[in-house]
């Protein structure tokens, strides 16, 4: 199957001409593709983007936990009022790794997607008389990196590929773990892929940062992404892979031409010597992240997570081996090659988004292990006068400040308390914001973003979003957290219930 | 091959290897509820019913889907695994007109569910009208929840014809044809397998449809 043209690509490029897909766009993308009518029709049927009508102008307001804080609603009801009058339908758009620089709009007209940020309550009621926002955005601004940061930096020269043994060893002792979420230690990915004897591997780049409250990958895909291919390439070496997939999200159309760009000079340049490389358009959904989902997403099906075992490591793409590692992990991957194990463990750098109320959001590299308190003072945050801090995303949990404040930011350390630093989003609230209202967003999000394979995921995160809708506590809820999180099959329907949760516990004095 | 030996329940289970924790626990007469695996359609893992808890393992893992390990200890009905059980199963007869599916309903019993206490269906299954698109069945699939059985039955499962899409995400999820065609303008073959394997009765042959509608 892996000699065929691919689906998504196909779709798109029919998409692309016409604005919207005609059965027989369908037809020939199936035909091309080598796949059953029945799943293309079912790629067409799941991805957002894939409409079969002549889409209609909409604007859209991106909807994501810090404009939930600050009167999401007065916002909506503005939109939803100035649209109709400027011939567009209102709607909102989760996260768009924007938090640090919104409120955000969205005006989509055709394939176009145009992004506005900030906008204010003025904005959008002049969008009636057909006013665009003063302010658009292709990128995050380059300055959104805050301060220094090796990973800030252009790696020059790239490293050299050191050998697989030295390579893993590094790695290994570096101490570098999957930085996507799942702090999975990263040598042993390494290995596991590396052990499978197979005629073709690949190695997969997860681009698909869709954490609402996380925006260092698409800082990097934007602004830095050659040592993002430099780490895939080491990689792909160090565990015998042929090729590598980068999955850049679907909404992310200038990191996917920075990475693209990338890619084409690194590979006039011979560093890709012996490996195929593809810039990849995601599907436009949180699920696509799951890395097996993303699996599912490439190969043209709906990106639903796979059963697991077998794990990508010993049947992935194509059902080949397959190494899967976030867009962060590896630009660090390259760095330890470029630089040694030694002279990284005395770092210990990690990306984090900061944004909420703070005086400076951004991405900054701070070490591991640097005090949640110390991570907010440096993006100007005053700890003792936030309430919470929403660390990890949509997928994370809220934390009480001042009281943790004193809590590193490791790998282990917030573990105790049933934290995670995940990908590293920080999101500061002030007294006086509405964290319920955080919550209700985040409910909500989980219940558009389930992919409908699992029964309790599907069924239950509406029901979850109409419970905290409704402020529901007490032992019922408890039972819906239970389901979800132990019987649903990824972790989006496993995490949908620890923010609220956690703001339950923490903030309400409720026990169980 | 030698026997793979681990406890269910108790029970200690000689299993062959390549068995399921849901094989293993049948050789010891131990029920794991199920709606959504079926042996011939190859489908398994969707509706987390049959999850159990292995010893020294993290989460519930789904019976159907676990191969057997030796020594594994398995514990098929604890109180945390009712309760979850008790949810989804909930959710289920909120949002699905099981009125064919005596099968589920036993098993809300088996857990003394009670779906009215999570207040209004949220998904519009319920609202879905009949498809009659073919002289042989009909597709209700308000009666529906989506365990992929007559999709699997159709493609990689047995007839390999592929006249069914899954399309929607979410509660919105459910079976749909190729470019959303009738029936008889798919590649479908009316081989009625999709038909045998529904477990719910939103697939059903015309004649009974008739029947029961006759009856009344």
């Amino acid at each position: 199957m892996d000699t065929a043209p691919l689906l998504l690509p196909l779709l798109d490029a029919a998409l692309a001409a016409r604005g919207h897909l005609e059965p027989a766009d369908v037809e020939a993308a199936a035909r091309e593709a080598r796949v059953p009518l029945a799943q293309a029709w079912e790629a067409v049927r799941f991805y957002p983007r894939y409409r079969t009508e002549p889409p209609e102008k909409r604007f859209l307001l991106v909807d994501d936990p810090v404009v939930r804080a600050r009167g999401f609603a007065r916002l909506w009801a503005e939109l939803e009022d100035a649209a109709p009058r400027a011939e567009a339908h209102a709607g909102t758009v989760y996260s768009q790794g924007l938090e640090a620089l919104g409120p955000a709009l969205v005006i989509e007209e055709g394939t176009r997607w145009r992004v506005f940020a900030p906008v204010q309550a003025a904005d959008l009621r002049a969008l009636a008389v057909g006013k665009l926002p003063p302010h658009e955005l292709d990128t995050l601004p380059a300055e959104l990196a805050r301060g220094d940061g090796v990973l800030f930096e252009p790696l020059d020269p790239l490293p050299e590929f050191p050998g697989a043994d030295a390579l893993i060893g590094a790695v290994r002792e570096a101490g570098l773990r999957g930085l996507g979420g799942a702090l999975f230690p990263t040598w042993r990915k390494l290995e596991a892929v590396r052990a499978e004897a197979a005629s073709a591997k690949y190695v997969v780049v997860n681009g698909d940062e869709s954490e609402p409250g996380n925006f260092k990958d698409r800082w990097l895909m934007e602004h830095n992404p050659r040592p993002v291919w430099a780490g895939a390439a080491l990689a792909a070496r160090a565990v015998g892979a042929n090729a590598i997939y980068f999955y850049v999200r679907g909404e992310y159309t200038a990191a996917h031409a920075r990475v693209e760009a990338a890619r084409a000079e690194l590979e006039a340049s011979g560093y890709f010597a012996g490996l195929a490389t593809h810039t990849f358009r995601g599907g436009g959904l949180y699920i696509c992240g799951e890395e097996s989902a993303l699996l599912e997403s490439i190969e043209g099906r709906r990106a639903e997570p796979r059963l697991k075992p077998p794990y990508p490591a010993q049947a992935g793409l194509f059902g080949r081996p397959t190494l899967v590692n976030n867009v962060e992990t590896l630009a660090h991957l390259a760095w330890i090659a470029a630089h040694g194990a030694e002279a990284y463990r005395e770092r210990r750098p990690k990306l984090f988004s900061i944004s909420g109320d703070v005086d400076r959001p951004g991405v900054y590299e701070l070490p591991l292990g640097t005090p949640l308190g110390g991570a907010l003072k440096a993006a100007g945050g005053a700890p003792e006068d936030l309430q919470a801090v929403l660390m990890g995303g949509a997928a994370g949990t809220f934390l009480r400040l001042p009281d943790a404040a004193e809590l590193p930011l490791d790998f282990e350390a917030p573990r105790i308390s049933g934290d995670a630093i995940g990908p590293g989003a920080l999101v500061a609230f002030a007294e006086g914001r509405d964290l319920w209202a955080v919550a209700e967003g985040i409910a909500a999000f989980f219940a558009h973003e389930s992919c409908g394979k699992c029964f309790p995921c599907s069924l239950g995160t509406p029901h979850l979003h109409a419970a905290v809708a409704r402020r529901e506590r007490g032992p019922q809820l408890e039972e819906l957290f239970l389901a979800l999180e132990q019987g649903s099959l990824c972790g989006l329907g496993q995490a949908a219930p620890w923010a609220v949760r956690s703001l339950i516990r923490r903030f309400e004095g409720v026990r169980t | 091959m030698s026997k793979v030996p681990l406890v269910v329940d108790g029970y200690l289970v000689q299993a062959e290897p390549g068995e399921t924790l849901l094989d293993a626990a049948r050789r010891v007469g131990v029920e794991v509820p199920t709606v959504c695996h079926h042996e011939r359609t190859g489908t398994r893992g969707l509706c987390r019913l049959c999850v159990v808890e292995v010893e020294g393992w993290g989460r519930p893992v789904p019976a159907c889907a676990t191969e057997v390990q030796p020594d594994l200890v398995v514990r098929t009905e604890t109180e945390a695994l009712a309760a979850l059980r008790r949810v989804v199963l909930e959710l289920l007869a909120l949002e699905t007109d099981l009125e064919h599916d005596a099968g589920t309903r036993e098993l809300l019993e088996r857990y003394a569910a009670h779906p009215e206490r999570w207040g209004a269906p949220l998904a519009a299954r319920r609202e879905r009208e009949p498809v009659q698109d073919n002289p042989f069945f009909v597709r209700d699939y308000a009666k529906c929840y989506t365990c992929r059985r007559c999709i699997d039955a159709c493609g990689e499962g047995i007839q390999g014809v592929w006249a069914y899409s899954t399309t929607g995400r979410g509660n919105g999820a459910v079976p749909g044809t190729p470019l959303d065609l009738p029936l008889p303008e798919t590649p479908c073959v009316f081989c009625g397998n999709c038909v045998q394997v529904c477990p719910t009765g939103a697939l059903a042959p015309l004649q009974e449809v008739m029947l029961a509608e006759g009856e009344r």
